[in-house]
């Protein structure tokens, strides 16, 4: 199957790594953002993402379990006003590097900066400025679901009713005030994830980290949570969502960190990302393609040919900044030999992007 | 927010949860029936000795019984002199009671403690804490609600054998110096058991799984007995220094250098062991 997809980014979110220039502060823009199976499809608001001033900075940050090296001199930083993704295949790290935010992990090496404090500095720089929906952390089971977040309101420095006040308006905005007062014991995984959701934006942090915050839970639910996000980001917080949905990352990021090993890949914005799109899909109306003439052409990596489809689907190889040269090689390279092409669409942008790191990856162990 | 404050929330939501648990409600009852029954015993038999016992033949036996009674007061809380007298003068419930705290409440400090911490880490809900509080906090504020809740199970005894003594024990001693005596039986119960709440607390965060904090605890109050027991043979007699129980007999002696002696004993080890696990904390991944 073939899908024709456009990558437009967010306006305000054009930034490459060496130019900080920021977006118009403002109104928030709004701009459509691309589509996936599960109806990610919506309207963005994008507050302005000012990368000269970051919430989150991670100088050289390295973490070992034993002779394990989980994050290898990791460097990132998290712009404020921006969603950013942090992407990568299991044991890539991304749940270590949320750790060492957090404070539940310390790093061996490396400095990291919560909006421009030390994290050495513990619970000071964390109360109040961070909030984090941890993998796998189960809320305390025979707690109820609203003296549960109304405590951890509490300890975040609220007033005992208005700690209350502020577990509702988030408990509101997951959809599970009407579970208040059930044991969180008692909640299904989709509706811990919820709450956890709720107390990781409980206060309006500046700063969230959103370890895999739709993993496990329905299409409908996933939706609110996204939404959720946006609100939150629109209202002014700045996030770092990891998840393995890289179309819901799509919809969601103006910027990502691709990790694998515990080493930065590659990262920039979106537009980025994606532009470079190493995939592309290349409708035919023939049975065969010449086989031996693509694969001898520099750009192409890999590529595979659906017989059933008539679809032939190339890789590029990973150097390429710009592929609508190496498009029009391969095109011309076909029409030589006779193929009638149907059309021409490139891969999902980041999808692609991520499956060639990760080949590449494995080509060099 | 100061650590004080962070501390006292954790207590205020420890207690909730201490006092909302099964198990702890069940060991309150267990132990206010043991109270009630004892103390029910003890009522009847003291009150058909007064029917059926003439003032003479009470004389007698009183008499006859009184070296029984001092060996077995000083069995129980050594051979000091200046105690053995205001012992004495306490009603027998009370000392039997105070006796019978200090040798249960370990046990039952491992049985309601041992997975305060060890929960929360197998869990990962301290991860919903981590970003909010020191973790010193949460050690704290746990060792304060286990400390409330021993300090609750002490009092319903010492209460029971107070109301059983003013309607049935006949006493030397007026009804003011015993209700001294048995707050000063309350106060000492306390600090004895503050090691073994400490320790409970450090094995509880020394394992991310309570089923081994449990039987760690339990081992550590079982080595404590068995040190006291092996220091009766004379070339380990270094041993009992090692045992909390060593100093107890301090606590009821009428000096005060000895009063302060065992009480720095009971709070140097309910320090280390609290130290220990405020220390783990600090270190451990979460």
């Amino acid at each position: 199957m073939s899908t024709e997809t456009e990558n437009s980014m967010p306006a305000g979110t054009d930034e490459t790594p060496g130019n900080t220039e920021t977006a118009a502060a403002g109104a928030p823009s709004a701009a459509e953002v691309p589509g996936s199976d599960d109806g990610i499809i919506s309207t963005v608001a994008v507050p302005h993402r000012d990368a000269s001033n970051p919430v989150l900075e991670m100088r050289s940050v390295t973490r070992r379990y034993g002779k394990l090296t989980a994050l290898d001199s990791l460097t990132m930083t998290v712009a404020r006003g921006s969603i950013h993704g942090f992407i990568g295949p299991n044991g890539a790290g991304k749940t270590t590097a949320f750790s060492l935010v957090a404070g539940f992990l310390r790093p061996n090496s490396g400095d990291i900066l919560i909006c421009g404090r030390p994290a050495s500095e513990g619970v000071d720089c964390r109360r109040g400025i961070l909030g984090i929906l941890p993998q796998d952390a189960r809320l305390p089971a025979k707690d109820k679901v609203g003296e549960a977040l109304t405590f951890y309101a509490r300890l975040q420095g609220f007033s005992a009713a208005a700690a209350e006040a502020e577990a509702r308006k988030w408990l509101e905005r997951v959809g599970m005030i009407q579970s208040w007062d059930t044991r969180c014991g008692a909640l299904s995984h989709g509706m811990s994830k919820r709450v956890g959701i709720a107390q990781a934006f409980l206060g309006s942090p500046r700063l969230v980290l959103l370890d895999e915050p739709t993993a496990g839970i329905d299409p409908a639910n996933a939706h609110q949570i996204r939404e959720l996000i946006r609100t939150a980001h629109s209202e002014g917080a700045s996030i770092l969502v990891s998840s393995h949905n890289l179309a819901e990352l799509e919809a969601l990021c103006d910027y990502a960190t691709i990790l694998d090993h515990g080493k930065v890949q590659t990262q920039g914005t979106l537009a980025e990302l994606t532009s470079a799109s190493s995939e592309i899909r290349i409708q035919t109306a023939s049975d065969a393609v010449p086989e031996e003439a693509l694969a001898n052409l520099w750009a192409v990596r890999t590529f595979t040919f659906d017989k059933a489809s008539r679809t032939l689907t190339v890789t590029l190889t990973s150097g390429v900044t710009s592929p609508e040269p190496c498009i029009n090689e391969i095109l011309k390279t076909l029409i030589q030999h006779n193929v009638l092409i149907g059309g021409v669409s490139k891969g999902h942008g980041l999808e692609a992007k991520v499956i060639s790191l990760n080949s590449d990856s494995a080509a060099g162990e | 927010m100061n650590r004080f404050k962070e501390t006292l929330l954790i207590l205020q939501r420890e207690l909730r949860r201490t006092f909302r648990s099964s198990r702890s409600v069940v060991f309150l009852l267990i132990y206010a029936l043991v109270a009630g029954l004892g103390a029910f015993i003890f009522a009847r038999v003291s009150g058909l000795i007064d029917e059926n016992v003439t003032d003479e033949m009470r004389q007698m036996a009183a008499n006859a019984n009184l070296n029984v009674y001092q060996k077995i007061v000083e069995s129980f809380f050594g051979e000091d002199a200046s105690s053995l007298e205001w012992l004495m003068a306490m009603p027998p419930f009370l000392l039997f009671f105070y006796k019978f705290n200090l040798l249960c409440l370990p046990a039952l400090v491992v049985l309601t403690c041992f997975d305060q911490i060890s929960t929360e880490l197998e869990s990962g809900s301290v991860r919903y804490l981590a970003p909010r509080v020191h973790r010193s906090a949460v050690v704290l504020g746990k060792f304060a609600s286990s400390l409330i809740l021993v300090l609750a199970l002490s009092s319903l005894m010492t209460a029971v054998s107070l109301v059983l003594m003013t309607h049935s024990t006949p006493t030397e001693a007026g009804a003011g110096a015993i209700f001294l005596g048995a707050v000063r039986f309350e106060a000492m119960t306390i600090l004895a058991l503050l090691p073994y709440i400490s320790l409970t607390l450090l094995f509880s965060s020394l394992f991310r799984t309570p089923l081994y904090a449990l039987m760690l605890s339990a081992c550590a109050v079982l080595v404590f007995w068995l040190l006291g027991v092996l220091a009766n043979f004379e070339s380990l007699s270094f041993l009992k220094w090692l045992t909390p129980a060593t100093y107890e007999p301090g606590l009821l002696g009428a000096q005060l250098t000895g009063l302060l002696k065992s009480s720095a004993a009971f709070l140097g080890f309910a320090a280390a062991f609290l130290g220990g696990a405020i220390l783990r904390m600090n270190k451990a991944d979460l």
